[in-house]
């Protein structure tokens, strides 16, 4: 479904993402470790569209690479990024019809797919964005990202900043959308959880791609149980 | 291009000053050779005019560059201080025979009061609302001025016409070149002041302090102080002009030295010019002023409202695609292609 | 106490026309991070469009009003795609003297194509017509200048915060990059955002023409107030420019009542310093 062959971005001189080339397929959940500033967050902005790139990006084999920003997601790409960004002074609800701007017309059930998914939203759906907690945010984030119907979502560190028992609630939602049978890209220093619930995962370390694999066979490797958790 | 990495890479000859090179030389000799000989290349009564209110206008427009360009403080209400200057002198000279040179430099010291009183609630603010506030102040000094009877309201005040004397800077004479060396020699001046200023450490303390504010700080530039060193001097500067302005014309009201077209005027000059240069201020003055002059001379009044929508488009063009003014579209041409686009 | 009345009157008449002005100018800044200074400007074109109107077509003001508003926006459009859109690239600098020079172009163009003269409409439909109420006089123009921001104010507020492509312009004023990728294109936004910028100006332009002449310099004796009043209410907030320009509406009227008349602009400059030193981010602004 993805296919990035040499993906490479500089911030003013500073290489943040050196020829990375990495491909999603239909129905699977990959995973993209590494430490903090590894160039995780530049590897998922640089397909968005969100950075300057140079490389090639195909999605479902139409090169996407040299579209701007607002013309990714009409390829079916969704973005959870970083940090969530909400729109704090827009509604639950205003949130979330935004992130269908992109369909010709909103599909009033997936106001209530996305509900179903995350009740706490449709409680506070007439609460502004910025006054929700921190999981509630990174709920609705993804809930945004998933009214684009979107074939593929990417995920920037849903886990960032979040209580431990509001991580297990993300995560059992990202797996359960991954068991549905949504194509995800999940991008996490929380190596742990991730390599849980992908299927194969890549590790970034300084910007580039130094090893990938099935995430089971990552999880015994002393290399990455070393330098990721601890052990 | 005066940016991080260079203030880093240079730290070394912080503490001797910079040393010159030469060709930093070259554009004062420039300066003294076109200055030097421009009342010989313009005869014509009128065009001494022009080319005083070129050195004064050059002259404010230093002054606010260093504080504008050098330091990223973009303040709109420079009036303030050119209005200090010309009402200080005025105001000396009419109700204490003060005279005139040194109701300049009094003027001048007001000034750098002023801007410290100024200077403490306007630098709490950053970007837009920093301009905005310099508007603000700008506005209330003329809106004073305007009703405040003592130094004559609205209706201005004139300066009594006296012998033609260096000591009491009036000359009478229709050529007015002793005003134009005068003024030149005061921009001079600037000129040197800002270029010591920019090689000694506070120049790179202010060019810091343009970049990154914050990173400024956080590497011990006492970043308070030095904003206020720069508008300090902007101070002075405007203030010099704004006295000597006075007393060429001899006459001054609000609506002549505060308002805030004047605050327009001094910062059109600077970014005309390019304010990453400290020629870019004299470079633009000249320009500016050529061109009112020769359209005000060739199209009569409507050549005024003419001259405005050339220069108002002038400073959009500049604005939009080339942000180091007049030099940095000279270097543009001068400079192979490839090597452009460092902003 | 009728006078205290009059000069409440005529302060919530001058803050509603004010109002509208402001709430185009904060609609600029917050979408697209730039201050506007030729606003007063724009609404000198609108005035100009308005009087031509009725001098060339006899159309009273009230009536030119959609094409004051049209022509204003379709200027704030050109004004967006020829030169703001490259200085938003550029610093702080380019930002702040790209609409400088606009400011002094359409002054210069003013002044060129209409000379220095004042030009007033005569003899509107709302001229003589007025209403006293308990010795409070309200003159028609002026109220209905007010009515007509009020409305017009209103429907600015209903399209941003009800209708999709409003969502969208207020989610880019929030956050342009996560707007971007949801599909919402950031050019449009700005363009959309200087259109309805003018077509605010346009409208109050319109209904200040019937009782105020025009000429190349009248748009600074609203220009100025409105970019006090945006920063007052915080830049971007469209409620923090509305209750901002009441209250400037207010203190002049009350301040040029009770202390010396031609200190009442003053006034304004004064609190706009109190306030921005004290709480930098304005009456009611977020950032």
């Amino acid at each position: 479904m993805l296919r990035v062959s040499d993906l490479s971005v500089d911030y003013s001189g500073a290489v943040a993402l050196s020829e990375a080339s990495l491909e999603v397929n239909d129905g699977e959940v990959v995973g993209v470790i590494g430490n903090n500033g590894a160039g995780k967050t530049t590897l998922l902005k640089a397909i968005s569209g969100t950075v300057a790139r140079r490389g090639e990006i195909e999605m479902d084999n139409k090169v996407i690479s040299g579209l701007p920003a607002h013309e990714i997601p009409a390829h079916g790409i969704g973005h959870v990024p970083e940090g969530r960004r909400l729109f704090p002074y827009l509604s639950v609800e205003d949130n979330l019809a935004l992130g269908a701007y992109s369909q010709t017309q909103a599909h009033s059930d997936d106001f209530e797919r996305v509900y179903a998914l995350f009740p706490r939203l449709k409680e506070r759906r007439r609460q502004q964005a910025g006054t929700l907690s921190g999981g509630e945010q990174q709920m609705a984030a993804i809930a945004r990202a998933l009214m684009l119907r979107p074939k593929l979502l990417m995920l920037d560190e849903p886990s960032l900043g979040l209580a431990p028992v509001i991580v297990d609630q993300i995560y059992n939602t990202i797996a359960q959308l991954g068991k549905s049978g949504f194509t995800i890209l999940l991008a996490e220093q929380n190596v742990a959880e991730c390599l849980e619930v992908s299927s194969r995962a890549y590790v970034l370390q300084t910007g580039s791609i130094i090893r990938s694999g099935p995430s089971q066979e990552l999880q015994k490797s002393d290399a990455i149980r070393q330098a990721f958790l601890g052990i | 291009m005066a940016g991080a990495s260079e203030v880093a890479g240079d730290e070394r000859t912080v503490e001797r000053g910079r040393p010159w090179r030469r060709q930093e030389l070259w554009p004062w000799a420039a300066f003294m050779v076109v200055f030097g000989l421009m009342p010989v290349l313009y005869s014509a009564p009128y065009q001494h005019n022009i080319a005083v209110l070129i050195c004064l206008t050059a002259l404010m427009a230093t002054g606010w560059n260093l504080l504008g360009g050098f330091t990223g403080q973009i303040s709109l209400g420079h009036a303030l201080f050119f209005g200090v200057g010309a009402y200080t002198v005025t105001v000396g000279e009419l109700r204490i025979g003060l005279n005139p040179w040194l109701g300049m430099l009094l003027g001048a010291a007001i000034a750098v009061a002023v801007s410290m009183i100024v200077g403490l609630p306007v630098f709490r603010l950053r970007g837009h609302y920093f301009s905005i506030a310099t508007i603000a102040v700008g506005e209330i000094a003329f809106l004073i001025f305007l009703n405040w009877q003592f130094v004559g309201a609205a209706g201005g005040l004139s300066i009594p016409i006296k012998e033609d004397s260096l000591l009491e800077l009036q000359f009478s004479g229709q050529h007015k070149w002793e005003y134009y060396y005068l003024a030149a020699g005061l921009l001079l001046l600037a000129l040197v002041a800002t270029q010591l200023i920019l090689k000694s450490r506070t120049g790179y303390y202010l060019a810091a302090i343009r970049e990154d504010q914050e990173a400024a700080a956080s590497v011990g530039i006492p970043v308070a102080r030095y904003k206020q060193i720069a508008l300090s001097f902007s101070a002075a500067t405007v203030a010099i002009a704004g006295a000597f302005f006075a007393q060429y014309v001899l006459f001054v009201d609000p609506v002549s030295v505060l308002e805030l077209a004047i605050s327009i005027q001094i910062t059109i000059a600077a970014v005309l010019g390019g304010v990453k240069s400290m020629w870019g201020p004299v470079i633009g003055a000249a320009v500016l002023l050529s061109l009112t002059e020769t359209a005000r001379l060739y199209l009569g009044g409507t050549g005024e409202a003419l001259n405005l929508v050339a220069y108002g488009l002038l400073v959009m063009l500049i604005a939009a695609f080339e942000p180091n003014g007049l030099i940095g579209l000279a270097q543009r041409f001068r400079r192979p292609r490839n090597t452009r686009g460092q902003r | 106490m009728e006078v205290f009345a009059q000069t409440i009157v005529s302060g919530l008449l001058l803050g509603a026309v004010l109002g509208l002005i402001a709430v185009g100018l904060t609609l600029i800044f917050g979408v697209v991070d730039i201050v506007n200074f030729a606003h007063g400007e724009f609404l000198m074109v609108g005035m100009y469009i308005a009087f031509f109107a009725w001098r060339l077509w006899g159309v009273d003001p009230l009536f030119s009003i959609p094409l004051a508003a049209l022509g204003v926006g379709i200027l704030g459009v050109i004004s967006y795609l020829t030169f703001v859109r490259h200085a938003m690239r550029g610093t702080l600098l380019s930002q702040i003297f790209v609409t400088f020079g606009l400011l002094i172009f359409l002054r210069g163009l003013a002044q060129a194509l209409f000379s220095s003269n004042f030009r007033g409409v005569q003899g509107s439909i709302l001229g003589d017509v007025g209403l006293s109420v308990g010795g409070v006089s309200v003159p028609g123009p002026q109220l209905a200048a007010a009515v007509g921001s009020l409305i017009a104010t209103s429907a600015i507020g209903w399209f941003v915060w009800r209708t999709r492509m409003g969502k969208a312009l207020m989610a880019t004023s929030q956050d342009r990059e996560a707007a971007a990728m949801l599909g919402i294109n950031p050019h449009r936004m700005f363009a959309l955002a200087w259109f309805i910028g003018g077509i605010a100006t346009g409208v109050a332009a319109a209904l200040i023409v019937s009782y105020q002449p025009v000429h190349p310099n009248s748009g600074i004796a609203y220009g100025l107030p409105a970019f006090m009043i945006v920063a007052l209410g915080g830049f971007g907030s469209i409620g923090g420019a509305l209750a901002a320009a009441f209250l400037v509406g207010l203190i002049e009227n009350i301040a040029g009542f009770y202390l010396p008349t031609e200190y009442k602009e003053l006034w304004i400059f004064v609190l706009f310093l109190i306030v921005v030193i004290a709480r930098p981010q304005g009456l009611l602004g977020r950032r």
